[in-house]
């Protein structure tokens, strides 16, 4: 392995739907340890790569390696054992379950840790009974760092939204998974919220090394923690380069800016229109 | 990370956790073997089916309610298991008709392992038409998928109604009477004790996680394809142990006694029930059970089924009122809990006030 291995390759990745396509030859390398982000106005195919990349749609085109293995042709569950994991644009948690079971169920598929046939589950072998236990005081200790722990045992629907997104994040990461990539998640969260969130995503960077490529429209979020940024404008990378070079890209301020009036609604116009365009 | 706190586990294992049922399953032995001969044979046989509907319920419960796949084909299972079994018996018995223990009294301890033989041969065979219908599965959801497990149960009458070998349409007689009180319990409880046991381990979440969201249980890594089929066919197992022991007790079978209406009678305990309650699938099956023989006599005086008919009222009543059935996911032993602090802090509001306190 090279010094700095590559999270995440991808290369001439396309989609095409019928006649529309949704994506065309996107490329993007993220390196272990970065936060990157994508960003796009409405329909602009940032969650459509998110599919490709964890095997929900197969690519017409392109390759994709994750942590250096190829991964497209695997179904989604054989991909998230290479390493990858996500959270969903529309909150897809385990509803009608307990906190603490939404997480645990993430981490019994973790490739690393014990696993148990069924027999001895059946009877409750020493070692099935203690790795559950195990399971159990690591998944409260991940529900810490998002501050749930002390909400384990009530129902995920139960939480407030912008603390369904915060564990749908803890899912992801108890999965095993180095690389996460998250989709939207500071969506309907107000700016309070956003501040928490951001500061969350920090911390499982430095703490636990994570790597993350986000999707996201809040412009401060984006611009505060991303270290590079690739934008997408109707399925093509219209750019790609540090929050700054991206807040000067003319391209970049036509796609969000140079449209119909009523674009300049969405969030993400709003602050980059705000947001010093310098 | 952190080292853990955890040195040793905290819950019971092994042995020291089973005794509970073992001694569950030594009380109905005893039962069966000092207490059995002074019921009532009408009675008993109503105690009986509500053993076998329990352990049928139950099983159906892993498919439709704890792995959200909607399966109205259970009769077809407890069919094949049924008739695999009793001709199994029938054929080492006609063979071996020493086994039936006519001299000693009854089947003796050759009998207990024919029967337990045929039971598991049953049951294999009855999984592996739950590996068949489970595939579909794999592609199918809510109605549809029902629409073609409804249609595999009558797949399966009409193919036994064709089978010479096991009577065809004439039903299949003189099954051996290898079923007694202490095998339907016992079977009851293993089967309650399995899927109690599995569905709070990781593989009982991951038969949740499918039912919640499929796609997301992907994302996270659950093999959902296998969930599922591993769904299918462990309830289809348990389905037809049940008919086995359903042959070797009633001792006569005819394709009619596996059809759509049975399916329905199964489901209709695992709605009432609560989907993902298995204690509530015991509750409806005793309840249901005991329902439908105190509606007979009505039933002969009328010479009309008014047993669906109460049914389905029954049905739409609950489900006006308790849309989750009986139990909705919870199990007795939660029932028990609230119960217990609802008591708690009704009269002893000092204790609840002090606990209040501490917590702040
Ligand atoms: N399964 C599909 N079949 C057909 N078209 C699709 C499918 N999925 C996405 N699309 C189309 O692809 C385009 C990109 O959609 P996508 O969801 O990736 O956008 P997005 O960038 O995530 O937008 P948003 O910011 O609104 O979430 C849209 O025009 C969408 O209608
Ligand atoms: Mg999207």
């Amino acid at each position: 392995m090279s010094q700095s291995p590559c999270a995440l390759q991808i290369e001439g990745l396309t989609m095409q739907f019928g006649g529309l396509k949704a994506v065309s030859e996107f490329k993007l390398e993220l390196p272990a340890g970065k936060i990157y982000g994508l960003i796009g106005p409405n329909g602009a195919g940032k969650t459509t790569v998110f599919n490709m990349l964890t095997g929900v749609y197969q690519p017409t085109l392109g390759s994709i390696q994750v942590w250096g293995q190829p991964v497209i042709g695997l179904k989604p569950f054989e991909i998230t054992k290479k390493g990858i994991a996500r959270t969903f644009q529309n909150i897809r948690l385990f509803k009608q379950l307990s906190v603490l079971d939404n997480v645990m169920i993430s981490m019994d598929e973790d490739p690393s840790r014990p696993h148990h046939g069924l027999l001895p589950s059946l009877f409750r072998t020493r070692q099935a009974v203690y790795d559950e236990e195990r399971a159990e005081v690591d998944c409260s200790e991940l529900l810490g760092i998002f501050g749930l722990d002390h909400r384990k045992d009530d129902l995920a629907s139960s939480l407030p939204y912008g603390d369904q997104r915060r564990l749908e994040i803890a899912r992801a990461m108890a999965t095993g998974a180095k690389l996460l990539l998250l989709d939207e998640p500071a969506a309907g969260m107000n700016p309070h919220e956003t501040e928490k969130l951001m500061a969350t995503i920090e911390k499982i960077r430095t703490q636990f090394g994570m790597t993350i490529l986000l999707i996201e429209h809040d412009m401060k979020l984006v611009m505060g923690i991303c270290e590079r940024i690739s934008v997408l404008d109707y399925g093509v990378r219209i750019a790609e380069g540090t929050p700054k070079e991206i807040q000067g890209n003319p391209r970049v301020i036509e796609a969000y800016l140079g449209k119909a009036p009523e674009q300049s609604k969405t969030p993400a116009a709003t602050s980059i229109n705000t947001g010093d365009l310098k | 990370m952190t080292t853990h706190p955890l040195t040793h586990p905290q819950s019971k294992t092994g042995l020291q956790s089973l005794w509970v049922w073992i001694a569950a399953v030594a009380v109905v032995w005893i039962f069966q073997f000092f207490f059995v001969g002074y019921v009532d044979p009408y009675y008993f046989s109503i105690v009986m089916y509500s053993g076998i509907n329990a352990t049928l319920a139950v099983s159906l419960n892993l498919v439709n309610g704890f792995t959200g796949q909607f399966s109205m084909g259970h009769a077809g299972f407890m069919s094949v298991g049924g008739y695999v079994s009793a001709l199994t018996t029938s054929l080492v018995v006609a063979k071996y008709p020493g086994i039936m223990g006519v001299d000693a009294g009854g089947p003796g301890i050759e009998g207990a392992i024919l029967l337990v033989g045929a039971l598991f041969l049953g049951g294999l065979v009855a999984s592996l038409a739950g590996f068949l219908v489970g595939l579909p599965s794999l592609r199918l959801k809510g109605d549809y998928l029902a629409i073609v497990t409804l249609g595999f149960g009558e797949i399966i009458r009409v193919i036994v109604l064709n089978l010479n070998v096991v009577g065809g349409a004439r039903g299949m007689a003189n099954i051996p009477a290898l079923t007694n009180f202490g095998w339907v319990f016992s079977v009851c409880i293993f089967t309650v004790f399995t899927i109690w046991r599995i569905v709070n381990s990781a593989h009982g979440r991951r038969f949740l996680s499918v039912r919640e969201d499929e796609i997301a249980a992907e994302a996270m890594g659950v093999n959902t394809t296998a969930v599922k089929v591993r769904a299918f066919v462990m309830g289809a197992f348990f389905a037809g142990v049940a008919g086995g022991l359903f042959a070797h007790y009633l001792r006569y079978l005819n394709p009619q006694t596996f059809d759509f209406n049975r399916s329905f009678e199964i489901v209709i305990m695992v709605v009432l029930g609560g989907m993902g309650s298995i204690t509530g699938s015991v509750l409806a099956a005793l309840l249901l059970t005991v329902l439908k023989e105190a509606l007979r006599p009505l039933q002969e005086i009328t010479r009309l089924d008014f047993r669906m008919v109460i049914y389905s009222l029954m049905l739409i009543i609950l489900m006006l009122n308790k849309p989750n059935g009986l139990m909705g996911t919870r199990e007795i032993s939660d029932v028990y809990q609230s119960f217990r602090e609802k008591l708690r802090v009704r009269f002893g509001a000092n204790q609840g006030s002090d606990q209040k306190g501490a917590k702040k």
